[in-house]
């Protein structure tokens, strides 16, 4: 065989090799695959490049989607799946709208809110075209986090159900579900309704406490915590803190340690544990969590540091 | 950042004082801020990133509160005498009134929690400079080579160069391909994390990421430099029109070191090292490059050239002990004047060719490189690559092929398997074998060992043996 064929056949192989690796390998233990990025940067930068192995890079790309954000690397990613949109030479609509979804979250996690809608919209209206339903709920449910971001809560709202109802009918896979119930939460919680984001947020618990999804299940408990915390139930608040702290340690998130942190420091300054709401808010302005925290988060940490340092002054003059 | 200071515990408990009695003054002096400590530069360059108006004093207050604290587990009263004394201003004679002790009692207490004090704060010290150094050395890929031969004198001189806080902030190592230019690059910069000099290094690997359908110009390898600095240092939510103002506003706080490895800069040179000149002072540039960047430019260029005869004799019988042929190496010392001739003594060329020697007569080899000698060194190259290509072992070539799939990090056996589709009996005889060539490299730890492949190799492997088309990652 000659060596430009053998080497279309490794691109192959090496892409099977991954799916193997990551279809073993439970979300909690991805801390091993952090140091093969670039060597899955490598794979799928081939893999798409090639036209027989183009569909199945593609899955791996979603495949690795819960990886990129166990790693913190979704900077990395967008060129990577732009380019897999643009090679997508057969017009594989179905294709089309996964890495559309895809893209549109990795500029979600990234910031760049308007990229994710734009992002979002192309899919739903691929999705659509080619009756795809996951795909549109999907799409939907993409829509309903950039609404929210946006602080839209109407068209949040309006999107989650959607997905909801969507993901609701297809029923076979949890994973859609339990970010949807999150998703309800999120928008419920900033339409003050508590309790109600409580119980989005439980059933989204108790679904990914099932199928696995690590970041999902801990970015869901920490919402708990942050949504007990207005309803006063403090106590477990902090449990609930504890326990996504507890499965965020082993990630490379550090943006989703930077929230935990944060809405942890805050319940402290609250109940008025003063020394440790001020090491917590330390704790997210300096060492890892430094670049991941955003310009918001840290004005108001600085903000509060001011206070916790006035407060912790007048008790000592007091 | 500036070079670090050998603490004793005499200099430690003088500064100590000195900062305790300046509590309560803003202004200052490098002793009673505590400016020779990693720890005190370490939390100003934290804050400073969040709150660019915050105080140096502060900073340092915060340092020894924490040590204090840090005191009260050992010693309470102690520590509460630090505090009131100190912190809250308070005279011995009022001290000793609350705490029921005499003056001399409190004085002779005083002593010792600063003895206690600057004890801590040196334990502090030290861990935060070992954290610091393994930090700074967990960015960089692990080493590619066992042994530097002929780089001890560039190695000093571009370490003074790179340490020296007043001059050259951009430095370009510059010589032919395989001379060992991102090997020294990577020597010099683990001497420089063991000197506690920078707070941050970046290694960008700049053929990594152009394709080959961008304009290489000045400006745009400068926009790439930004972005990819953006994406290192910056918060996520940072407006990209403000990358280049906020990426210079912490090049010029603390001392950052930026490697751009493998830079072909052949045209606007002058225009991106202007650009990075700006960027600088204190944080500092490391260029590696093939071709050398114009006089014009205001930069250190050091020329790497091909390493002595001496060093050649001594690499030679180095790198036949590693491959487990060193019972050849009187005849390759007797050779030594051929090889050096067709090699120009560049490093890479040297080894590939003490692998060609453990399968073919060396007579042979000598021959043929004689034959296809050449001035053109890309071309000197591509001979030898194919002659080593040939002489591999079909799974060898089977599993060589694919490894431009392995990123410069190195891939694991198991990954090495699946690619090549061999199997696990005969992918270990290939790796002896391509290593035994200078073909296959062996990086990461004896724990998880990792392979990978030079620069120059992949490169031969892409345009000679798989004619792959589309830019590299």
């Amino acid at each position: 065989m000659k060596p430009e064929k053998l080497f279309e056949q490794s691109i192959q192989l090496n892409i099977a090799y991954w799916l193997d690796v990551f279809s073993k390998r439970p979300d909690k233990d991805y801390g091993e695959l952090i140091s093969e990025l670039q060597n899955l940067l490598r794979a799928i930068h081939f893999g798409i490049s090639t036209n027989s192995s183009y569909p199945k890079s593609t899955k791996l790309l979603a495949r690795l989607q819960s990886f990129i954000e166990f790693s913190g690397t979704w900077h990395a990613w967008i060129p990577l799946v732009q380019k897999a949109i643009a090679n997508n030479h057969q017009k594989d609509k179905e294709i089309e709208c996964r890495l559309l979804n895809q893209l549109g979250a990795l500029f979600w996690l990234d910031c760049q809110i308007k990229s994710a809608l734009d992002a979002h919209k192309r899919a739903a209206i691929t999705a659509k075209s080619i009756q795809n339903r996951f795909q549109l709920a999907a799409a939907h449910f993409g829509l309903c986090q950039d609404y929210w971001l946006l602080q839209d809560y109407e068209k949040a709202s309006r999107y989650a159900n959607n997905a909801n109802t969507e993901f609701t009918k297809l029923g076979n896979e949890s994973k859609p579900l339990g970010v949807i119930y999150n998703a309800l939460g999120i928008v419920a919680h900033a339409c003050l309704e508590y309790e109600a984001a409580e119980d989005h947020f439980k059933t989204a618990i108790d679904i990914h406490r099932k199928d696995g999804s690590f970041i999902e299940l801990a970015r869901s408990i920490n919402n708990l915590a942050i949504t007990l915390q207005e309803l006063g139930k403090y106590k477990p608040a902090l449990q609930f803190f504890s326990e996504a702290a507890n499965l965020l340690s082993k990630t490379h998130n550090e943006m989703e340690k930077s929230k935990l942190e944060y809405s942890r420091a805050s319940l402290h300054m609250k109940l008025g544990n003063l020394k440790r709401a001020k090491s917590a808010f330390n704790m997210v302005k300096t060492q890892d969590f430094n670049p991941y925290a955003n310009s918001k988060l840290r004005s108001q940490i600085n903000l509060n540091l001011g206070k916790i340092d006035k407060l912790l002054a007048n008790e000592i003059i007091g | 950042m500036s070079s670090p200071i050998i603490h004793n515990h005499e200099t430690i408990q003088r500064a100590v004082i000195s900062a305790l009695r300046a509590w309560k003054k803003l202004d200052g002096t490098s002793e009673n801020f505590l400016e020779d400590f990693l720890l005190v530069r370490k939390k100003r360059y934290e804050m400073a990133q969040h709150q660019p108006e915050v105080e140096f004093r502060t900073v340092t207050n915060q340092i020894l509160s924490s040590c204090i604290d840090l005191l009260a587990t050992q010693d309470e009263i102690n520590a509460d005498i630090l505090s009131k004394r100190f912190q809250d201003g308070e005279t011995i004679l009022s001290v000793a009134h609350q705490l029921n002790l005499s003056p001399d009692q409190v004085n002779r207490r005083q002593r010792q929690a600063i003895s206690e004090l600057s004890k801590i704060l040196y334990r502090q010290e030290t861990k935060s400079k070992q954290l610091h150094a393994q930090r700074l050395e967990s960015k960089l890929q692990p080493q590619s080579y066992s042994k530097l031969f002929g780089f001890n004198q560039s190695q000093t001189i571009i370490l003074e160069r790179m340490l020296d806080p007043d001059e050259t902030w951009v430095i370009a190592l510059a010589g032919l391909g395989g001379i060992g230019k991102s090997a020294l690059a990577d020597a010099v910069t683990r001497s420089a994390i063991q000197q506690i000099h920078f707070e941050e290094i970046i290694w960008l690997r700049v053929n990594n990421y152009i394709s080959k359908e961008e304009p290489a110009s000045g400006s745009w390898f400068f926009e790439f430099v930004i972005q990819q600095l953006a994406s290192r240092l910056l918060p996520p939510d940072t407006p990209p029109t403000e990358y280049l103002e906020q990426i210079q506003i912490l090049l010029k706080k603390a001392p950052h070191l930026i490697i751009l490895d493998n830079l072909e800069i052949e045209h606007s040179t002058n225009e991106l090292l202007l650009n990075l000149n700006n960027l600088a002072n204190p944080s500092k540039f490391l260029i590696t490059t093939r071709s050398r960047p114009s006089s014009e430019s205001e930069i250190f260029i050091f020329t790497l050239n091909e390493i002595s005869y001496e060093e050649v004799n001594k690499l030679l019988i180095h790198q036949a002990e590693i491959i487990g042929i060193s019972n050849m190496s009187e005849d390759l010392s007797q050779e030594i004047k051929t090889i050096y001739r067709v090699t120009g003594g560049n490093p890479l060329a040297l080894k590939l060719v003490v692998g060609l020697i453990a399968v073919l007569p060396l007579s042979q080899v000598l021959e043929d490189l004689i034959n296809s000698q050449t001035e053109d060194v890309e071309k000197m190259y591509t001979n030898i690559y194919w002659k080593a290509w040939q002489a591999l072992s079909l799974n060898s070539k089977k599993l060589l092929q694919a490894l431009p799939l392995i990123s410069e990090s190195g891939g694991q056996l198991d990954q090495l398997q699946a690619v090549s589709g061999l199997s696990t009996k005969q992918v270990g005889l290939s790796v002896q074998e391509l290593v035994t060539r200078s073909l296959l490299e062996m990086r990461g730890t004896l724990n998880q060992r990792r392979y990978g492949i030079h620069r120059l190799t992949e490169t031969f492997l892409r345009t000679e043996i798989i004619k792959w088309k589309d830019g590299p990652i």
